[in-house]
């Protein structure tokens, strides 16, 4: 996946924005404050993550979408973390 | 007065936090009220914080409580504020060298401890006028001792308290984060501390270490502790058999997806 400051996969430049309402950016500004903590534990959910906040400048459907995505995700497997193994190698799992 | 359906148990609580502050010599009442304190100082408002807290299974209130604050954005004479808290990555790097070379991981909950320092400075405080008047008493006005929750260098009086007390066991913070705290031991393995605010996770090889640190640390204060630390500062961890270090957020995660059926969205 290529990474770029515009957004990188969630938004490329010059996509039109679908702008969304009040509410609903209120909303995603509470879910990316509360999801930002869940990064600590969740790096496979970092870079997705990363994607909805630095759109959040301008919040629109899309960004709204990928909240949603993250969220299912992280409701399917709401015990996950990082498990550090006791001969010192360090991995994603539950 | 209060609204809430059963205020007089906040009352009790609001009671019982003053008798505390007594108790633990926290203030002195000042003769004479507002007129008893110098011209030059300024008398701080102060107000009630009310808070349940309920039984995690039943939901029914287990217990009422009122901690009064200070208003900080009164004091003019604050200069240093700062107070820091431990990084992210030095936590994980503990929890890495827990699991790596088997280590012992406790928790340290040091209790009211915003309320246990010496005050550096005169500071007054009125009580709630609405408290005041309820019991039928003249204003009151208060000079702390010790720090209080709302005031400006509380974090900072907490901060340098924790880390006088962890120098005075052998500590010494590490370059990289002053948070975290490390000393050597004679048999050249390491003990960690790492301090956010009250909280503490205390990481060496031999629990009879970890349980020296806290006694190092009870002699001034009160403090909560777990040998097998189970959480720390939100995060869960869990132990395996074979000695992995499981670190996740449970109960956090399960909160933060419920947050979406919290509006109905398209």
């Amino acid at each position: 996946m290529t990474f770029s400051p515009s957004g990188g996969a969630l938004l490329s430049k010059g996509v039109e924005r679908e702008e969304i309402d009040l509410d609903l950016v209120q909303w995603l500004r509470l879910a990316v404050g509360m999801v930002q903590y869940l990064t600590f534990t969740r790096k496979e959910n970092a870079l997705a993550f990363n994607l909805v906040a630095k759109n959040m400048y301008r919040p629109c459907t899309k960004v709204k979408a990928a909240m949603e995505q993250i969220l299912r995700y992280l409701a399917n497997r709401p015990d996950d973390g990082l498990r550090f193994k006791a001969g010192g190698d360090v991995e994603m799992q539950r | 007065m209060l609204s809430h359906p059963r205020c007089e148990e906040f009352l009790k609580a609001e009671d019982a936090e003053v008798r505390k502050l007594t108790q633990m010599g926290a203030r002195k009442v000042v003769k004479g009220g507002r007129r008893g304190v110098p011209v030059t100082e300024h008398i701080l408002r102060s107000s009630f914080v009310f808070a349940t807290k309920r039984f995690a299974d039943s939901g029914e209130i287990e217990k009422f409580k009122a901690g009064l604050v200070a208003d900080g954005s009164g004091q003019r004479d604050v200069d240093e504020t700062h107070a820091p808290t431990i990084g992210g990555t030095s936590l994980r790097i503990i929890f890495a060298v827990v699991a790596q070379r088997g280590h012992f991981i406790s928790k340290l909950d040091v209790e009211s401890a915003f309320l246990i320092e010496d005050l550096d400075r005169p500071t007054y405080v009125q009580l709630p006028k609405e408290y005041t008047d309820y019991l039928g008493k003249p204003t009151e006005v208060w000079e702390l001792i010790r720090s209080l929750y709302g005031l400006r260098q509380a974090p900072r009086l907490c901060w340098l308290g924790m880390q006088a007390a962890l120098q005075g066991l052998g500590f010494r913070s590490s370059d990289h984060d002053p948070c975290l705290f490390v000393r050597k031991e004679s048999d050249g393995t390491y003990t960690y501390v790492a301090t956010h605010v009250d909280d503490c996770a205390v990481v060496s090889a031999s629990m009879e270490t970890n349980q020296e640190v806290r006694d190092g640390l009870l002699l001034n204060k009160g403090v909560k502790w777990e040998d097998q630390a189970e959480t720390f500062v939100g995060l869960a961890l869990r132990r395996g058999q074979n000695g992995d270090l499981l670190v996740h957020q449970p109960v956090y995660t399960r909160h933060v997806c419920d947050v979406r059926g919290w509006r109905r969205m398209g």
